[in-house]
């Protein structure tokens, strides 16, 4: 390892030095940063990670979120009705501003007891670290380790078997950078603050519960700070569990996020992600499906403008009969934005009878504007069905045209064509709330204002 | 002004010319690489001094890299220092006397494949004094290309006979040290074939019936340079359906093709080299660097290649589109039974406006076969209104086989419509027992839907080679159902 590496891996590891490795997951946290020091951090010759430019966050020193100075009611703007929540500020438990919902181990994972430590020590972190790279060679994914060693919070929900939630549950990681680093301009900031959210979801068998999580800043204005946040779902066989990532950071926020889910027999995993804000964005996924007619569905939404760059790299693997996955991304690109999609299907010899379907689509609205698509298949088992398909474009002129010729104008018909061409992701949100948060954000997205995304 | 780079260079190129050994007598250069076997190869075939430099900063480029492990395939190190690097052709008196002497299983093939038993002998490398009329046939068409002004010759006699296109053209569309194996090929390249066709030529006949007589024993570093002037039109077929008798197992080959405008370049490949037994030993590896350059407006580059043989395959012809409304075309049907490991594809880059391009992609694995697409479209910010369709089908045949798909897009105009689908199966029960309940066998059947599978690629292929092709496919996928 290069001396170079160093210094942009060591002041992650002094971060750890001063926090230590207690509890129920200390051995965990130990192996992950030990991990993390051999892996150092990726580099441009690195497959998954040479389309992303991680120098500003390398470049900047990275200090601990700081404060959780969140007014009364602060959180407010981004919580839905009708639903139990959890918040965090800056990475840490606001209980406050939450309500934990009954009936499931929901805690916080800064002070877990009971039952929840047993969930901890069997769950966290278990399949995380092992095989958690969406690259073929399953290396370790260097921010994904980070955050093992390194959150201080997090939430870890057991859903009871046979247990279906009446109500979403909503996770809000709010980031409230302080002033210093919200003010440093011109490039990276010197110092960064940084987060490390963590969740947990083991879903007993037969059960059901829908989680949103919702990534968004207090102050849509700041810039300058890092989530790098982990996610990790245990399907048990038979459940269902329906994922909504919702991240609306600030402009000038990067955010690093990996997720992982294991599906059991008969289960199944919906993940729909969608990506609004941020500078520097990557979102992780890797998906096993780990038993007989295991399901799962990821879908995501990206709609950027200006210099702003999201990466969504994702990992289905296939590694039982019977199993089904289903991918949807949509990209929506203006500006100088710029995105990659990444996903691999992998498809074990045991697979057979798999169907899996991989689709990304490009919308390309301004000149500079740049899209990376490279859909893979890799399939060891003769008796499956696997399709991708990829498009990279502009809008339909002959569409345009239609609209034009009933006499809407050309602004508006651009605007019903790319909302239409986005929402085939939105409207597959099933909680009334969040679908009409979402059209909202959609809305303000593309007419270039800012939402703060409140719903009634 | 001379900078520190180029006084460093200018004494790394000086060394040569002094105490190099070259025994230009010797047939055969003893194993190994170095500035002076290069300087024996380039000495041996009489070579300019420009060029013997050209392959020396190949050469010097080339200790610089390292092999490169992307691809999806496995296979032994290769020992660069253990290769012979030149051999002359073979005498008469080494060669077979007559097909008797030739492994029955090859001749077994050349029955399949309804090879006549002249050109058997030509192609076992039998040693025969005036094959049939070879030599007049060959005269014959020399004198009708000559009369239109094409140039088709060996590598070798272009360098003789138009040093100046040669140095003018080599090394355009693949520069010396473009990647690895290119680098090494442009150090040792031994022959290949050298194609010119003047302005608004036509070129009256497929080069490929020429060459299947004529391009024997090129060598394992074969380099082939084709050039078509403006408004001219060529259609090329290298390689051969029948299963090569070939020692060398490292073969890496560059291919450039230049069209200017209004040219056309067609360039199909059937390559069926040795693929090693079953368990995939003594099989040929074929790493080719293959690229195209649509120089001018309205040119046109079309690949087509039927990949069954060698066994480890890793080739990705491909397509500049520089010329405004310039057209690239991929159509690939690769084969990988048995240990074979293809990673094959191709890449279009499209700099021009209205450019357009077309990838067809038909993979299919049998046995523990593994056969990778990777393919890179990229549209680059001045290709207004580029257009590109891919599709990469995959065909399973057995359990133990893997069919991988790998496309890289790149989008950076608006304008461009680029579609990419793929998709993956296998061979029907029901296609198959329909076929039964009508009386055809399962092999015949099974023969059958490939070829359906297959289709659109061989519809490019040229007429006698569509049918030659599709017996290939018949032969090479033999045994692996049922």
């Amino acid at each position: 390892m290069t001396s170079g590496a160093d210094t942009r891996t060591g002041p992650y590891l002094e971060l750890f030095a001063g926090r230590g490795a207690g509890g129920p997951v200390g051995a965990r946290r130990q192996q992950a940063i030990e991990r993390f020091e051999a892996a150092g951090f990726p580099g441009s010759r690195d497959e998954e990670w040479r389309q992303t430019n991680l120098g500003p966050i390398l470049r900047a020193r990275p200090v601990p979120a700081s404060g959780g100075a969140l007014g009364e009611g602060g959180a407010l703007p981004f919580l839905y009705p009708d639903c139990d929540r959890m918040v965090f500020v800056n990475g840490r438990y606001a209980p406050a501003a939450s309500s934990p919902p009954e009936g499931v181990t929901a805690f916080s994972l800064a002070d877990p007891a009971g039952a929840g430590a047993d969930l901890l020590a069997e769950h966290l972190g278990a399949s995380v670290d092992g095989r958690a790279s969406c690259s073929a060679d399953a290396g370790v994914h260097p921010f994904a380790a980070l955050n093992t060693a390194l959150f201080e919070d997090g939430v870890a929900l057991g859903i009871p078997a046979g247990t279906a939630l009446e109500r979403p549950i909503q996770v809000l990681w709010l980031s409230a950078p302080s002033a210093d680093a919200a003010a440093a301009e011109g490039g990276a900031p010197a110092s960064i603050e940084v987060s490390f959210p963590r969740l947990l979801v083991v879903a007993g068998e037969n059960s059901q519960a829908a989680v949103i999580e919702t990534f968004a800043a207090a102050d849509p204005a700041a810039g300058g700070y890092f989530v790098c946040p982990a996610a990790e779902f245990v399907c048990g066989a038979g459940s269902v569990v329906r994922h909504t990532r919702l991240q609306a950071d600030a402009a000038g926020a990067f955010h690093l996020g990996f997720q992982h889910a294991r599906v059991d027999r008969s289960a199944a995993f919906d993940s729909s992600s969608l990506a609004f804000g941020g500078a520097l964005v990557r979102n992780d996924t890797v998906a096993l499906l780990d038993g007989e007619g295991a399901d799962c569905t990821l879908d995501g939404l990206y709609v950027l403008d200006g210099s702003q760059f999201t990466g969504n790299h994702m990992r289905v693997e296939h590694r039982q009969p019977h199993t089904t996955s289903h991918q949807l991304y949509k990209g929506v690109l203006d500006g100088q934005a710029r995105s990659v999609f990444n996903g691999r299907i992998y498809v074990h010899q045991a697979a057979q009878k798999t169907d899996a379907k991989q689709t990304n689509r490009n919308l390309l609205l301004s000149k500079a504007a740049l899209a990376n698509s490279n859909p893979q298949l890799e399939i060891f088992a003769d008796d499956v069905r696997c399709t991708h398909g990829s498009t990279i474009g502009r809008l339909d002129e002959e569409a345009l045209f239609y609209l034009r010729a009933r006499g809407i104008g050309f602004e508006e018909a651009h605007g019903m064509l790319v909302h239409a061409f986005a929402r085939e992701v939105t409207d597959k949100a099933t909680f009334e709330p969040l679908r009409r948060d979402l059209e909202a954000r959609l809305f303000a997205s593309l007419n270039g204002g800012r939402s703060n995304g409140q719903d009634g | 002004m001379p900078t520190a780079t180029d006084t460093i260079e200018a004494l790394a190129e000086r060394d040569y010319e002094y105490g190099f050994v070259t025994d230009v007598e010797q047939d055969t250069a003893p194993p190994g690489l170095s500035e002076d076997i290069i300087a024996f190869i380039s000495a041996k075939k009489n070579e300019p001094q420009w060029l013997l430099d050209w392959r020396l900063q190949a050469y010097r480029g080339w200790l610089k890299m390292v092999e490169p492990q992307w691809a999806n395939v496995r296979y032994e190190p290769i020992d660069y220092q253990s290769i012979c690097y030149y051999a002359a052709p073979k005498s008469d008196d080494d060669r077979p006397k007559s097909l008797d002497e030739i492994d029955p299983e090859i001749l077994a093939t050349y029955e399949k494949l309804g090879i006549p038993l002249k050109e058997q002998e030509v192609l076992a490398g039998v040693a025969v004094d005036a094959v049939f009329d070879s030599v007049s046939v060959a005269t014959t068409f020399r004198e009708k290309l000559a009369e239109l002004g094409v140039i088709f010759c060996s590598f070798s006699e272009a360098v003789q006979d138009h040093p100046e296109l040669v140095r003018k053209y080599l090394g355009t569309v693949v520069p010396r040290r473009d990647n690895f194996f290119a680098a090494l090929n442009s150090a040792v390249f031994s022959d290949g074939s050298f194609v010119y066709i003047p302005k608004g030529v036509r070129c009256p006949m497929e080069l490929s019936t020429y060459f299947r007589i004529n391009a024997m024993n090129t060598g394992q570093f074969e380099r082939t340079l084709s050039i078509a002037h403006e408004g001219s039109n060529v259609s090329y077929l290298e390689g051969c359906t029948a299963p090569m008798r070939d020692e060398n197992q490292l073969h890496a080959a560059v291919v450039e093709l230049v069209a200017h405008e209004d040219a056309q370049i067609k360039y199909s490949t059937v390559q069926n080299w040795y693929p090693g037994d079953k368990e995939g030993v003594g099989g040929i590896y074929n790493f080719v660097t293959k690229r195209g350059l649509c120089e001018g407006r309205r040119s046109k580059i079309s690949w087509t290649q039927v990949e069954t043989g060698s066994a480890v395959t890793w080739k990705y012809p491909s397509c500049i589109l520089r010329g405004d409304d310039s057209v690239g075309e991929f159509y690939s049907v690769a084969v990988s039974n048995n240990r074979q490991q293809a990673d094959t594809g191709t890449k279009m880059v499209h700099v021009g406006k209205r450019t357009s391009s077309t990838i067809i992609s038909k993979g299919i694995s049998a046995g523990e076969g593994q056969n990778t697409y990777r393919g890179s479209v990229r549209i680059l910010r001045s290709a207004e209104d580029a257009r590109n369709f891919s599709q990469c089908d995959s065909m399973l045949i057995g359990d133990r086989c893997g069919a991988h798909t790998f496309p890289y897009i790149d989008v950076a105009n608006p304008t461009a419509q680029m579609e990419h689908e793929a998709s993956t199966s296998k061979i029907g029960e029901d296609q198959i027992f329909y076929c039964n309940q009508r009386g055809i066998d399962t092999e015949d059947a099974v023969s059958m839907i490939v070829n359906g599978f297959c289709k659109e690629v061989f519809r490019e292929l040229p007429m006698e080679f569509a049918v030659e092709a599709q017996k290939l496919l018949e032969v090479s996928l033999e045994g692996s159902v049922g």
